[in-house]
C-alpha cells in the first residue's frame, strides 16, 4: 500500500482532457486510454501539482464529507492502479516508517 | 500530361498502327506515364483490342513502356489465346458432329480467324462467342444437335424466337456461347447466306470457311450497316482493326467486295470503314483504291465522337434512336413469314408511327441530359494546364494526377489551392515481402501502405500521396484505397478527426451513426435518406473539424452508401449495375446525386449503434463524458494507423473535444431489418426531419 507520507503527482507522459466533468486521458507511454468517473476525476484534478498522499486524503474527506479512514480504504487501491499504470509518479517516497 | 478520352483513343490507334515503324517521340513519352498507360490499357480492354495491343508492344521490346503495362497485356493475351484455343476445339467438335447430322457449318467473323490459325487460335482477336452459319433449311435442327453435345440454351428471352440466330447455347460451367445463324443479320440482303456458302471452301470436317472477300465484306457490313452506322455510336476499334487486317491480306478480292457493295447500295458505308482503317491504323490500301472527298469528313466526324465522354454518349443515344426508327426487326420478321413487299412496308411505317411519341419524349430527355452533362462537364473540367484534376472531399481540396470518377460530384475549380496532392509514380522504399493483408510501415515521418495485389502508397506530411500500382492492380481498386485508407492516413497526419461513421443532415444540422462493423450504420442512413427530408453527408469516412467557437462540423464525403444486397432489396433497389465492394462481393456502392450535402454541416449528435434484441425499436440513452470520448476513439477511421506520438495527441485532443461538444447517445435496438423503419422514425423525430410523401 502506498505510504501516506509519499508525495505523488501526474506523470508528464499523460495527456488529459475534461469531458463533461469527467477525465479522459491517454498514456503516451502505453498508448492506452483511461476514463475516470466523478471521484477519480476529482483525485486527478488534485494531482495536477505534487501532493502528499495524506494531504490528498484530507482534501477528499472535505470534498466528499467522509471520514479519513474510509477515504483511505477506498482511495489507496485506486492510487496503486495509477502508479502501476504509470499515470502518476512518486516525487518523494517520504520518511520510512 | 492530360489523359483526355480523345487523346487516349488517338494513342491507342497510333500504337496499334505502328507495328513496323518506330513509335514517335510524343507517343513514347506518353507511354512512359503510368497514368496514361493505365488509361490506355483500360480503353484497349473496353474496346476489346488488348490482346492485339500486346502483340504490337511485345514486338517492340525497345519501347519505353512501364513494366506493369507489358505484364498486364501479356497476361491478358495468354488468357485470350487459351480461351480462343478452347473455342477453336469446340468449333471443330461441333462441325464434326454436324456432318454426322447431315449439316454443314460455316465459320463467321472471329470463328473464321480461329480455324485459320492452329498455333495461336488468332490470339489477337477478342471473342465474345462463336458465330456459325447453317443452311437455312437445316436451321431448326441446330438446337437438337447442340443439346446432343451437352449444350444448354443460355437464354429464354423471347427476342430469340424470330431471330436471325438461335438463342446462345453453352455448356454448364463454361462461359463460351455458340450462336447458330441462318442469316448474317437483320439486313440479310446485304450479304445473303447463299452467296457466302457458294464462295466457301472446306477447312475441316463439316466446317466451311468463307472466301476472304466475303469475310472482309461481312466485317465492313457488321460495323457500318448491321449496327446502323457506327456501333455504340462510336468507332469500335475492334472492327477497325479487323478491317485493317483484311486490308493487309493479299488474298482478299476487293473488286468482289466492291461489286457486292455496289449491288446492295453499301459502297459509301464500306468506304467509310476503309477510310478509318487507313487513317487511324495505317492499313495499306488495295491497288486502285482512292479515297474520295468524303473520307476526311468521315474521319473528322468519327474522331469528334471520341473526343469526350459527352460526345460519345450523345452519338450512342442518337444511334439508338436511329435504330428504333429503322424498324429492321419488323422488316426481317415479316420477311421470315413470307410477307409481300407492300405489307412489309405498311408494317414498317406502322411501327415507325407508333414509335413517334416515344422518340419525341426520348429526344426531350436526351436534350435535357445533354445540357446537364455539358454544364457539369464545364464545371468538372477541373484539370488545370498540367492536367491535374481537382476535387473537394472530407474538407480537403485534392489535386490528382489521375481522374477520380467516383468524385464527379465533388469536382472543383482548379483555381483553389490544394491541400493534398495525389500522383502516380515510383516509391523509393522497398515493399515488405510476402504479405497477404494491408501493411503499414512508418519511417521518417512518411507512411508506406501496401495493399497486396493492388498498389503501394506513400503518404507524407498529410499533403502528398504517391501511388505505385502493382502489375495487376485494378485501377478502380487503386483509387478505392486512395479514397479510403490513404485518406485515413492523411487525416491522421494532419491531426484531423475522421470517424468510421455514416452521417445525414437536415437543413443545417447533422447526426452521425457510429458502431462496430455490421451494426447497420449505412442501412439506417440509407433508410433515412429514402424516407425523410435529409441529405447524405458521408458514409464510411466522416471527417470532423471544429471552428473557432468550438462547434463541430461534418464534412461531405463520398456521395455513395455501401449496402448489402438484402438491404438494397428492402429499399426497393436492385444491385444491378452497382459497383461491388472489393472485399465483400455482396456489398454494393449505392450512389446518391440529388440529396447530398455540398458543404460542411454542424454536427450536434452522435449515435452509437448497438444490437439488443430486448430493446425493440430503439432505446436512446446519453453516454457520460469519459465513456463517450472512449467510444469516439474506438470508432475512429483507421485507428490502427495512428502511429506517431504527435498524431496520437492530436487525435486524443480532437476526440475529447468532440465528446465534449456533441451529444453522444447509445442507440440500442433490435437490429432486424424490418425494424429499421421504426428506429429511423425515432432518430428522425429527435432531429426534427420531415417524412417524405410516399
Amino acid at each position: 500500500m502506498i505510504s501516506a507520507d509519499a508525495t505523488i503527482m501526474r506523470d508528464s507522459e499523460v495527456a488529459t482532457a475534461a469531458v463533461n466533468d469527467e477525465v479522459f486521458m491517454l498514456s503516451i507511454r502505453l498508448g492506452t486510454y483511461f476514463g475516470f468517473n466523478g471521484t477519480g476525476s476529482e483525485i486527478w484534478r488534485l494531482l495536477a501539482q505534487p501532493r502528499r498522499v495524506s494531504e490528498l486524503y484530507e482534501a477528499l474527506s472535505n470534498i466528499f464529507d467522509a471520514d479519513i479512514e474510509s477515504i483511505t480504504r477506498e482511495t489507496s487501491p485506486f492510487l496503486q492502479i495509477l502508479l502501476d499504470r504509470r499515470l502518476v509518479r512518486i516525487v518523494d517516497a517520504g520518511a520510512p516508517k | 500530361m492530360v489523359a483526355k478520352e480523345g487523346d487516349v483513343f488517338r494513342l491507342l490507334c497510333a500504337v496499334l498502327a505502328r507495328q513496323e515503324a518506330d513509335i514517335g517521340c510524343l507517343d513514347a513519352r506518353m507511354l512512359r506515364n503510368p497514368a496514361i498507360a493505365s488509361a490506355l490499357i483500360g480503353l484497349a480492354q473496353s474496346e476489346r483490342v488488348a490482346p492485339a495491343l500486346h502483340e504490337v508492344v511485345a514486338a517492340h521490346p525497345d519501347w519505353d513502356i512501364a513494366a506493369f503495362v507489358r505484364a498486364t497485356l501479356m497476361r491478358g493475351w495468354e488468357q485470350n489465346v487459351q480461351r480462343n484455343t478452347l473455342m477453336r476445339s469446340m468449333l471443330l467438335e461441333l462441325a464434326e458432329a454436324a456432318t454426322g447430322a447431315g449439316m454443314k457449318l460455316l465459320a463467321l467473323k472471329g470463328a473464321a480467324w480461329l480455324v485459320e490459325d492452329a498455333a495461336n487460335a488468332a490470339g489477337w482477336r477478342s471473342m465474345l462467342d462463336i458465330d456459325v452459319l447453317v443452311d437455312r433449311h437445316r436451321f431448326d435442327a441446330a438446337p437438337a444437335l447442340l443439346e446432343r453435345l451437352g449444350y444448354q440454351r443460355a437464354s429464354n428471352a423471347k427476342r430469340f424466337d424470330n431471330n436471325f440466330h438461335h438463342a446462345p447455347y453453352r455448356r454448364s460451367g463454361s462461359d463460351v456461347t455458340i450462336e447458330v445463324h441462318r442469316h448474317l443479320g437483320w439486313r440479310h440482303h446485304l450479304l445473303s447466306p447463299e452467296i457466302v456458302f457458294a464462295n466457301a471452301k472446306y477447312i475441316a470436317p463439316g466446317l466451311l470457311q468463307p472466301a476472304p472477300w466475303c469475310r472482309a465484306l461481312h466485317a465492313l457490313i457488321h460495323w457500318q450497316i448491321q449496327d446502323c452506322g457506327l456501333s455504340r455510336g462510336t468507332i469500335p476499334v475492334k472492327d477497325i482493326l479487323e478491317v485493317a487486317r483484311f486490308l493487309a491480306r493479299a488474298d482478299v478480292d476487293w473488286s468482289s467486295v466492291l461489286a457486292q457493295a455496289d449491288a446492295v447500295g453499301a459502297r459509301k458505308a464500306c468506304m467509310a470503314a476503309i477510310v478509318l482503317a487507313r487513317e487511324l491504323l495505317a492499313a495499306p490500301l488495295p491497288q486502285g483504291f482512292t479515297l474520295g472527298p468524303d473520307a476526311k469528313k468521315h474521319l473528322e466526324r468519327a474522331l469528334a465522337r471520341r473526343s469526350s465522354p459527352i460526345s460519345t454518349w450523345l452519338a450512342t443515344e442518337m444511334w439508338r434512336a436511329g435504330t428504333l426508327w429503322r424498324c429492321e426487326k419488323i422488316m426481317y420478321r415479316r420477311f421470315l413469314r413470307g410477307a409481300t413487299p407492300p405489307t412489309v412496308l405498311a408494317a414498317v411505317w406502322l411501327g415507325r408511327l407508333s414509335r413517334l411519341p416515344y422518340l419525341a419524349a426520348r429526344a426531350v430527355t436526351i436534350a435535357a441530359r445533354y445540357a446537364g452533362l455539358r454544364f457539369r462537364h464545364q464545371r468538372t473540367r477541373s484539370a488545370d494546364a498540367e492536367g491535374r484534376y481537382f476535387y473537394e472531399i472530407y474538407g480537403l481540396v485534392i489535386s490528382s494526377e489521375i481522374m477520380l470518377p467516383e468524385l464527379q460530384l465533388r469536382a472543383v475549380n482548379a483555381q483553389l489551392p490544394a491541400d493534398v496532392d495525389i500522383s502516380i509514380g515510383r516509391i523509393p522504399l522497398p515493399a515488405p515481402a510476402d504479405t497477404k493483408g494491408a501493411v503499414l510501415h512508418v519511417e521518417n515521418g512518411q507512411a508506406l501502405l501496401t495493399m497486396p495485389g493492388v498498389a503501394q502508397y506513400c503518404v507524407r506530411d498529410g499533403s502528398s500521396v504517391i501511388a505505385e500500382p502493382e502489375l495487376a492492380g485494378d485501377p478502380s481498386l487503386v483509387r478505392l484505397f486512395i479514397l479510403g485508407s490513404v485518406m485515413g492516413l492523411i487525416c491522421h497526419q494532419r491531426g484531423i478527426l475522421a470517424l468510421h461513421a455514416s452521417a445525414i443532415a437536415r437543413d443545417d444540422e447533422a447526426v452521425a451513426f457510429v458502431g462496430q462493423q455490421g451494426q447497420g450504420k449505412s442501412t439506417l442512413a440509407a433508410h433515412c435518406l429514402a424516407h425523410y427530408a435529409v441529405r447524405l453527408v458521408a458514409d464510411d469516412i466522416l471527417v470532423i473539424s471544429f471552428d473557432q467557437e468550438g462547434q463541430a462540423w461534418a464534412h461531405p464525403g463520398m456521395p455513395a452508401v455501401k449496402l448489402w444486397r438484402n438491404t438494397l432489396q428492402a429499399l426497393g433497389r436492385s444491385a444491378d449495375g452497382l459497383t461491388a465492394d472489393w472485399l465483400r462481393a455482396e456489398k454494393f456502392l449505392l450512389p446518391f446525386s440529388d440529396n447530398v450535402a455540398a458543404a460542411p454541416v454542424r454536427l450536434n449528435r452522435v449515435y452509437v449503434l448497438t444490437d439488443d434484441p430486448d430493446a425493440g425499436d430503439g432505446r436512446i440513452q446519453p453516454i457520460p463524458g469519459a465513456a463517450a470520448a472512449a467510444l469516439i476513439v474506438a470508432n475512429t477511421y483507421r485507428f490502427e494507423y495512428l502511429h506517431l506520438p504527435q498524431e496520437r495527441l492530436a487525435h486524443f485532443a480532437a476526440s475529447s473535444r468532440l465528446a465534449q461538444r456533441v451529444a453522444v447517445h447509445r442507440l440500442a435496438r433490435c437490429r432486424d431489418l424490418p425494424r429499421v423503419g421504426s428506429t429511423a422514425e425515432l432518430v428522425m423525430a429527435e432531429l426534427g426531419a420531415a417524412c417524405l410523401a410516399a
